[in-house]
């Protein structure tokens, strides 16, 4: 007998003592008022709860009127950064803000992740400071981005460079996790990545750091168009 | 560092013994209980969530078969290799395995209590193979040669005097015990390590079973790099991991978290379902999962124990725990540690190794009220002191003194002379003093003979009421 039928075949033996302790039937719906409660109604009020949870984080969101206020934001702070060069990552927004940042600013230069073969990509990555990507999803209630990798195509932006910065949109803006799960298709939600912040640690002494493996900024704008 | 809970007596002697330990023990879960606190205020709805995610737990661990054998088609449908190992030593083999047919030299693997329990990492390093940890935590216990002392917190039973003594020895870098610098010096060093890996292992928080997809749940992108970096990935599941589906995930994501470090959200979750490389350019060109029992089949054998495994390792039991406080995780002897260690490592080790395990706990019933899985942990842990008491696996001093109360207790007025005549004899001793009990009375005393019990009290009470 293989171990793969060893083991199911003591999992049913082992389910011949079910409990069945019945489920209280009035979590569902009070889980639901309650989240009703306290989910803002209107795109604002998602809107001022995604900067506020974000700041909460060490996080930083600007709102912007278009691609070109994006661009100007994002250049200035790759040059009081003192950065030279960055990544994009994602679809046509991303590209489109790139090409108006090094208009702004020649000194800076930028490529496409998904340009470089693999391993020519990961190293180029480790050793960029600054990546812009941009998310399918923007959770409100806990400033989480969402990133399924069919849309993006490269993730390793997100991960390696020491600043990473993301650009959403107001229709890609939920409430919460829930909402979230309920949105995903299964092709998209198979291979993901959920983004809350920079990457952290407390593993000295319980003193938070940013920076641990990832990137030590975070950067979330909104594009009011 | 091999431990074993049997010695769990000695360990816990050492522990109270070093003071600087139980400072950084006491600090660490201070802050811990407080942040996951705060973040619990936050959601009105955590109780009816606890029910919620109770309920998704059993119904999964009582049908786990289904979900199994669902998971395993969807996974492989994905492209994803499924081994299923039935102890550890088979686990460690399949790894082995599949790291030598792809060549590899350099293993870097993300926090694994699962990894631990198989005690992967030693394996592979005596097989050839350089293995590094790659959360800061974990890093800093293996270049200890110790194993993590907390289920989400590997280090906190250490200061930073501790880790810059440590990196100075074994990475040779200047020492420095400001924790910004420790920790460059273990991104720099690990980072060159992620580059040039061929294999990442991990462990699994989640997976779910209609999509064939696992998940791990992290803040610091190593397990990120370590799954999407090499070209091949492994993942190891304790095979109650299973959800049904994407929906359920949404619950989990809500209670990990604050249970776990205090946070509304973790900073990562990294999905992975299947091989990227040639489709995506990146990502691992092999992605296998091994499915683990090594015990848990019996657990689930229990309908009440099987309880246990509904646990999705957050540590809030540790944190809560006055016994944990005050003597950390290495104490419980195993890589499982705290309430929830006390309960799993006589489940998976046996009565006879794990007789101490369930003792080490004063079933206060906090844990049970932090657990956001709501396991009735002190319940658990009473059941299997039942079972150590009746497999005779106690001492023979200790089966004869409970005996002897049980005896006392059926014959009241033997008890009374018995108790009466310590009491008097104490009334000789100053006013605060308490006999001394050769290794009872060392860190805590014992309560005075003549002090108003529970007779006296329950007479009064009832005295009162007339």
């Amino acid at each position: 007998m293989s171990s793969r039928d060893k083991i199911l075949s003591a999992i049913r033996e082992a389910k011949k003592t079910m409990s069945h302790i019945p489920d209280d039937p009035n979590v569902e719906s009070s889980i639901t008022s309650q989240l009703k409660n306290i989910t803002p109604d209107s795109y604002e009020g998602l809107r001022d709860q995604f900067k506020f949870e974000l700041e909460k984080i060490s996080g930083e969101f600007n709102i912007v009127k278009n691609e070109k206020e994006c661009a100007n934001s994002i250049a200035t702070m790759f040059a009081d950064k003192e950065y030279s060069q960055f990544m994009v990552s994602g679809n046509e927004r991303p590209l489109q803000i790139a090409e108006q940042i090094i208009q702004q600013n020649d000194t800076l230069s930028f490529s496409k992740a998904v340009d470089f073969e693999y391993p020519e990509r990961k190293d180029k990555l480790a050793s960029v400071p600054a990546a812009i990507f941009d998310a399918t999803y923007a959770v409100a209630d806990t400033a989480t981005l969402c990133v399924p990798f069919q849309h993006i195509k490269s993730h390793l932006p997100i991960v390696l460079p020491e600043c990473t910065v993301a650009v959403i949109t107001p229709d890609q803006l939920i409430a919460n996790h829930f909402e979230l799960f309920d949105r995903l298709t299964p092709d998209e939600a198979r291979n993901m990545i959920l983004v809350t912040g920079a990457s952290r640690t407390a593993d000295i002494e319980k003193i938070l750091f940013l920076g641990a493996h990832g990137p030590r900024h975070f950067v979330v704008y909104m594009l009011e168009k | 560092m091999e431990l074993q809970p049997r010695l769990t007596k000695h360990y816990i002697k050492e522990a109270l013994d070093n003071e600087r330990l139980r400072s950084a023990v006491e600090r660490a879960t201070a802050t811990s209980v407080q942040k996951r606190d705060e973040k619990v205020a936050e959601v009105p709805y955590w109780e009816e969530l606890r029910h919620r995610a109770h309920s998704i737990k059993r119904q999964v661990i009582e049908n786990l078969d289904i979900y199994l054998e669902a998971f395993e088609t969807n996974a492989q449908k994905n492209g994803v290799q499924v081994h299923w190992a039935a102890n550890d030593e088979e686990a460690r083999r399949i790894i082995h395995d599949i790291a030598r047919e792809n060549n590899v030299e350099t293993i870097v693997k993300s926090k694994s209590l699962t990894t631990e329990e198989i005690h992967l990492n030693s394996f592979l390093i005596e097989n050839g193979f350089e293995t590094l940890e790659t959360d800061l935590g974990e890093y800093i216990v293996q270049l200890m040669d110790q194993i993590p002392s907390h289920l989400t917190a590997p280090a906190l039973h250490l200061d930073r005097k501790d880790i810059g003594k440590i990196f100075h020895e074994k990475l040779g870098v200047d020492y420095t015990e400001e924790p910004s610098e420790l920790l460059a010096i273990a991104r720099t060093t690990l980072r060159e390590k992620f580059l040039k890996a061929d294999m990442g292992i991990s462990g699994v928080n989640f997976a779910i079973a209609d999509s064939g997809c696992f998940c791990v749940v992290e803040n610091e992108a190593n397990a990120r790099l370590t799954v999407g970096l090499p070209k091949v990935h492994v993942a190891v599941m304790g095979m109650e991991k299973m959800l049904p589906s994407f929906k359920e995930l949404g619950t989990f994501l809500k209670l990990l978290p604050p249970s776990a470090t205090g946070q509304k959200q973790s900073v990562y979750l990294d999905m992975v379902g299947g091989a990227l490389r040639q489709q995506l350019g990146e990502g691992p060109e092999n992605v296998h999962i091994v499915i683990l029992d090594n015990g848990r089949s019996s657990i689930l054998a229990d309908p009440q124990l099987r309880e246990s495994l509904f646990c999705i390792r957050c540590g809030a039991c540790l944190n809560i725990c006055p016994i944990y406080q005050q003597v950390g995780g290495h104490a419980y002897g195993w890589v499982y540690m705290g309430p929830i260690g006390a309960t799993l490592i006589s489940q998976y080790l046996g009565n006879s190794e794990g007789r101490y395990s369930p003792f080490v706990s004063s079933l206060c019933g906090a844990c049970y009220q932090q657990c956001p899985l709501r396991i009735n942990l002190p319940h658990h842990l009473l059941k299997l002191r039942n079972q150590i008491v009746d497999d005779r696996k106690t001492g023979q001093l200790e089966r004869m003194g409970i005996k002897m109360h049980a005896f006392l207790s059926r014959h009241t007025k033997l008890y009374r002379f018995l108790t009466w005549f310590p009491g008097k004899f104490q009334q000789l001793l100053p006013k605060k003093m308490a006999f001394p009990a050769p290794g009872y009375t060392k860190h805590r005393q014992l309560g005075r003979f003549d002090s108003k019990g529970f007779r006296k009290r329950f007479s009064e009470m009832q005295d009162s009421k007339k």
